[in-house]
């Protein structure tokens, strides 16, 4: 009992760590003068409103989305075949994989954009400053979760055994692929594709240095509104949070409705 | 179909060779049991017959059709796996409608198809339900019931029952049995259990190292064991060399090994009556509750024996340390070697 109770307060004080600051963030944002006292003067919407009728914001939220999903979507689409092939056909190709997978961990974001700059800022791939550069590296940053997500789904599944099962049905390797393979892995990888998302979504570092203005995201945006005001700042953020915790919620919903179907 | 043959058929893997010129011919409808314990090559020679290893050398025959470099599709053959290998995404119904579909045909045939095989294997009411909601034995009656869908001209089964626990398994494999026989469908079983073997095979080929090392009906296996190896995996066989009888009276043979069922041997507190019985004078070491058979571990200065008696009275004839006599008759004693 005494054990349980202490269990129940540590949960507590880690949500209260967690939670306190983004109350205080919510409550700066739909405050209208918040410095001398120790609750806010009074309460109101404008930072909201002006926010929500800025166009700049929608264009940053819309513009991290796409490089958020793209990158992705191309990191799902690349990685998958090669572990799958690595994974069936040549194993001597995930090992190669486990290794490239885990050097994104050793390169800091500013040293990786510096890189990138000087390799792709002249060339036959003069790509420096497009959204494309800032693709290629969200690419790299979240390949360590992709792989780890695509291959532990595939180490559960006993691919072999239903790639066999499968072909004596008369499936070719293609249909056994998207008709057996492909749907048992969404659930494993959408692990992977939230954090990879949440990751990418508060990324700063590589979307300043590397496309900066040329491609506002939304997180660029944040960095240019701190000139405005703490409040409008405060109701970015707390947007921004809204829109993560919405995502979340229905890439779990979407999860749990496939695991009761039928 | 025909007979199935395979002719002189070997797979190696480096320097590993895990089949090694097997001879075997399988009647049409026939249920054959491949027996022998683990890695001696059965699931390997099993899946060369699928089309799921590519064979090194030799030839697979189905009646006079050679399919040894044929793809496992186009071989039409059914196959249950031991750890069901269904598709955890589809239900029971898509995952026996699965082969049906895959060969597109019609609508109204892949239902009437699936439904008569969920009745097949009375699984009426779980259509909807996903393997991860069913128990081990419904989960390995839907893998059945998707390998029999397509008709195929021959159903393998590898160590199907290995998972399940053991009232299950006794129950799946009479099923197994019955439906085997309803359809008249030549089936191969692998397991490394010699009861499983003897309960459902018409014949039985029994493996070790990657060969056949005897082959025949249950009766013949069991009764007449080959040798070393058949008579200690098929049963709980006494292998004796002839200076292990030098305490038995009425011992004629001079040199050989001989194999002697644990069941033909008689224990009594005096020596046997009958003259022609071959006795010995021997202590109980251990005695051992088996359920309906009390086996008892006897010996003397040369030898140890199983003996395996009925259990039929509460409180064992016989102690351990008291001396006894044990005798059988001679003919019950089988030379291999």
């Amino acid at each position: 009992m005494k054990n349980r109770k202490s269990s129940a307060l540590i949960v507590l004080l880690v949500m209260l760590y967690m939670v306190i600051p983004i109350v205080f963030t919510i409550l700066y944002a739909i405050s209208t003068k918040w410095q001398i006292t120790l609750l806010p003067e009074g309460f109101t919407l404008k930072h909201f409103h002006s926010l929500f009728t800025n166009l700049r914001f929608y264009q940053a939220v819309g513009r991290s989305l796409s490089v958020s999903i793209i990158s992705i979507a191309l990191s799902f689409t690349l990685l998958l075949p090669v572990i799958y092939m690595g994974k069936v056909h040549f194993p001597w190709l995930n090992r190669i994989m486990r290794f490239v997978s885990m050097i994104p961990f050793a390169i800091s974001g500013v040293i990786l954009a510096v890189g990138l700059i000087k390799l792709y800022s002249s060339g036959p791939l003069a790509i420096s400053g497009t959204v494309f550069i800032l693709i290629g590296a969200y690419f790299v940053v979240i390949m360590p979760f992709m792989y780890q997500g695509i291959k532990t789904s595939l180490d559960t599944l006993e691919v072999k055994t239903l790639i066999d099962a499968a072909k004596l049905l008369g499936a070719s390797e293609w249909e056994t692929f998207w008709k057996v393979i492909f749907p048992n892995l969404i659930k494993g990888v959408s692990v992977s594709v939230l954090l990879s998302f949440a990751i990418l979504m508060g990324e700063f570092v590589l979307s300043n240095i590397l496309v900066g203005g040329n491609y506002e995201t939304i997180q660029v945006f944040m960095f240019w509104s701190r000139g405005v005001s703490g409040h409008y700042s405060s109701a970015i953020v707390t947007s921004y949070f809204i829109l993560i915790v919405a995502v979340t919620a229905l890439i779990l919903y979407l999860n749990k409705y496939d695991t009761k179907r039928g | 179909m025909g007979t199935v043959t395979i002719n002189a058929l070997s797979k190696s893997y480096g320097d590993l060779n895990v089949l090694n010129k097997i001879n075997l011919s399988i009647e049409q409808g026939t249920f054959v049991t491949l027996l022998g314990p683990s890695g001696c090559g059965k699931s390997t020679l099993l899946r060369c017959i699928a089309g799921l290893i590519e064979v090194d050398e030799g030839q697979i025959m189905f009646g006079n059709e050679d399919v040894t470099h044929l793809t496992p599709q186009k071989r039409n053959i059914g196959m249950v796996f031991q750890n069901y290998a269904l598709f955890p995404n589809l239900n029971v119904w898509e995952n026996i409608a699965f082969g049906l579909k895959v060969q597109k045909l019609p609508a109204d045939e892949v239902k009437e198809r699936t439904r008569e095989m969920i009745q097949l294997v009375a699984l009426e009411g779980k259509e909807k339900a996903l393997p991860s909601q069913l128990s081990g034995g419904q989960k390995q009656r839907v893998a059945l019931a998707r390998a029999l869908v397509l008709k195929p001209k021959m159903l393998l089964l590898d160590e199907p029952l290995s998972a399940l626990d053991a009232k299950i398994r006794k129950n799946l494999r009479l099923q197994i049995r019955e439906i085997q026989r309803a359809l008249n469908i030549t089936t191969v079983f692998v397991t490394h259990d010699q009861e499983e073997a003897l309960i459902l095979s018409d014949e039985i080929f029994v493996m070790d190292k990657g060969e056949i090392t005897q082959f025949g009906s249950a009766k013949t296996i069991y009764t007449q064991p080959a040798n070393d190896f058949v008579a200690g995996f098929i049963g709980h066989y006494n292998i004796l060399n002839t200076e292990h009888f030098e305490g038995f009276s009425k011992f004629s043979h001079k040199e050989g090994r001989f194999a002697l069922r644990p069941e033909v041997i008689k224990i009594s507190h005096a020596p046997s009556e009958l003259a022609a019985r071959v006795t010995a004078p021997m202590q109980v070491k251990d005695i051992i509750l088996l359920g309906s058979i009390l086996r008892y571990i006897v010996k003397d200065a040369y030898t140890e024996l199983v003996v395996d008696c009925l259990y039929e009275e509460e409180i064992p004839a016989f102690k351990i340390g008291e001396q006894v006599f044990v005798h059988f008759e001679p003919e019950k004693l089988k030379r291999i070697g």
